[in-house]
């Protein structure tokens, strides 16, 4: 017998086993057992069914399924464009912030009396006081010999207004006021002429300049002390002069200091 | 059963009817269990020599099926899946039970057969075997043979399966099914020798 003649005995004897069928009861054990795992499926489905789930409560009323993408991709341009108008508007703020910053640095800096309020600070009148005391001794000394002024008597109201600023202010700050003294006679309180000669730096702010410009406030004092007529009038008179020559130079001052604040605005 | 038959399915190939099934037609489901019942559990009886396993584990193979009916992705024959998914039952069945390489001679019982009583005596108890003792020895002879030799050799003259089927369903190479299955017909030729020689006698 060859060796392909026994397998094919072999495969004779395979094929001829009888075919096991299966039991009777074979449906029925499985029908068991599936029944046993339908009633698992209903109460997934029916959980399911209760409680939905995000998508399916947000695209409740979205009956046909093809727009779900088109709704997606809708949702999430809208969400980009609310994003980048938001960080637009944060750049402006951030921006505008960051101007007000570096203005209120340079402002500071720049200028030492350009407050917009009328006040002046303690730290810097020593400062301004000495330039502008000196721009106000020289036309006092060719003035001063038909002048005579004591020192107990009043200075005229806005002068006094000003003073009463500094009197609060640094007690180095009165001292050096009172030491200030006129070659005529005069003690002549610093701070009138820092009011007037913090210009400089003050009229930067065009909205400074109208309000306190040195002719305005000095016209106003003229005024005053016209209709007042106090004993000091001669004293107005006096300074009337000295008033004109310190408020030309300081005009002339502000001319250019506006012309520079106009300068840089326009850039 | 589950549910009702449709008398229309019949015509159906598997493949229509695993379809039918995933569109949650139990009809389908009843008549694949219809068609393969027999098959799987009298590969399942050879493969394992135990009726009460093969029938366990063929419930368990139609139940993974009705678990898992979206697995099967038609990209090869329903049959070839099905006894795939069977193969992989037995195994971890058989791993399970520990009686992987265990002869029940009582399940024979099952299938009205006589207890066998060996004889001590020199001549053979093929002399006076009708043809269920055969089958009872052809299977024993069956059940001695490795793992990988005897769900092939059953695969193929037993279940009548093509090569390229076998070979899908094991994953192993053309080449590999064809050794084996020679192998595997030559083991059985060492193991049943007098019967054969009986046999041809006998013609």
């Amino acid at each position: 017998m060859t060796g392909e003649e026994e397998n094919n005995e072999i495969r004779k004897l395979l094929k001829g086993l009888p075919a096991v069928k299966s039991g009777n009861d074979f449906l029925e054990k499985l029908d068991r057992r599936i029944a046993t795992l339908e009633p698992e499926r209903k109460s997934a489905k029916h959980f399911l069914k209760e409680k939905p789930g995000i998508f399916e409560r947000t695209f409740a009323g979205v009956k046909s399924a093809w727009l779900a993408p088109a709704l997606g991709l809708s949702a999430a341009v809208i969400f980009v464009v609310y994003l980048t108008f938001m960080n637009q508007d944060e750049n402006i703020k951030e921006q505008k912030v960051t101007i007000n910053k570096t203005e209120e640095k340079q402002e500071p800096n720049s200028t030492t009396g350009n407050t917009s309020s009328t006040e002046i600070s303690p730290s810097e009148i020593p400062d301004n006081s000495e330039k502008k005391t000196e721009i106000i001794i020289q036309p006092e000394k060719n003035m001063s010999e038909n002048f005579d002024y004591k020192d107990n008597e009043k200075l005229p109201v806005q002068v006094e207004q000003n003073s009463k600023n500094t009197d609060r202010e640094d007690p180095a700050s009165q001292q050096h006021k009172l030491n200030v003294e006129i070659p005529g006679g005069i003690v002549k309180d610093h701070e009138k002429n820092l009011t007037e000669e913090k210009s400089d730096d003050m009229y930067n702010d065009e909205s400074n300049l109208l309000e306190k410009s040195p002719t305005s406030s000095n016209e106003k004092r003229m005024k005053k002390d016209k209709s007042m007529k106090t004993p000091h009038e001669k004293m107005d008179e006096f300074e009337k002069p000295i008033q004109k020559n310190i408020m030309d130079k300081l005009n002339a001052v502000n001319k250019t200091n506006l012309e520079n604040l106009r300068d840089k605005v326009n850039k | 059963m589950t549910g009702k038959l449709n008398p229309g399915y019949e015509k159906l190939s598997d493949e229509l009817l695993i379809q039918k099934f995933q569109k949650e037609d139990i009809a389908a489901f009843n008549e694949i269990v219809l068609r393969y019942k027999d098959r799987l559990i009298n590969f399942l009886f050879r493969y394992t020599g135990n009726i009460e396993s093969a029938e366990d584990i063929a419930q368990d193979t139609f139940i993974k099926l009705y678990k898992n009916k979206h697995m099967y992705i038609e990209i090869a024959k329903f049959s070839t899946w099905f006894y795939t998914v069977a193969i992989n039952e037995t195994n971890s069945y058989l791993r399970k039970s520990k009686k992987k390489h265990t002869i029940s001679v009582d399940s024979f019982d099952d299938l009205d057969k006589p207890v066998f009583e060996f004889q001590s005596d020199d001549p053979s108890p093929f002399d006076n075997m009708n043809r269920k003792d055969e089958s009872f020895y052809i299977q024993r002879a069956i059940n001695n043979l490795d793992d990988k030799h005897r769900e092939i050799i059953i695969l193929r003259d037993i279940q009548n399966l093509e090569y390229d089927e076998i070979s899908k369903i094991l994953d192993i190479p053309l080449g590999t099914v064809r050794s084996r299955i020679n192998r595997a017909r030559e083991s059985l030729h060492l193991t049943l020798p007098k019967f054969i020689k009986n046999k041809a006698i006998k013609r």
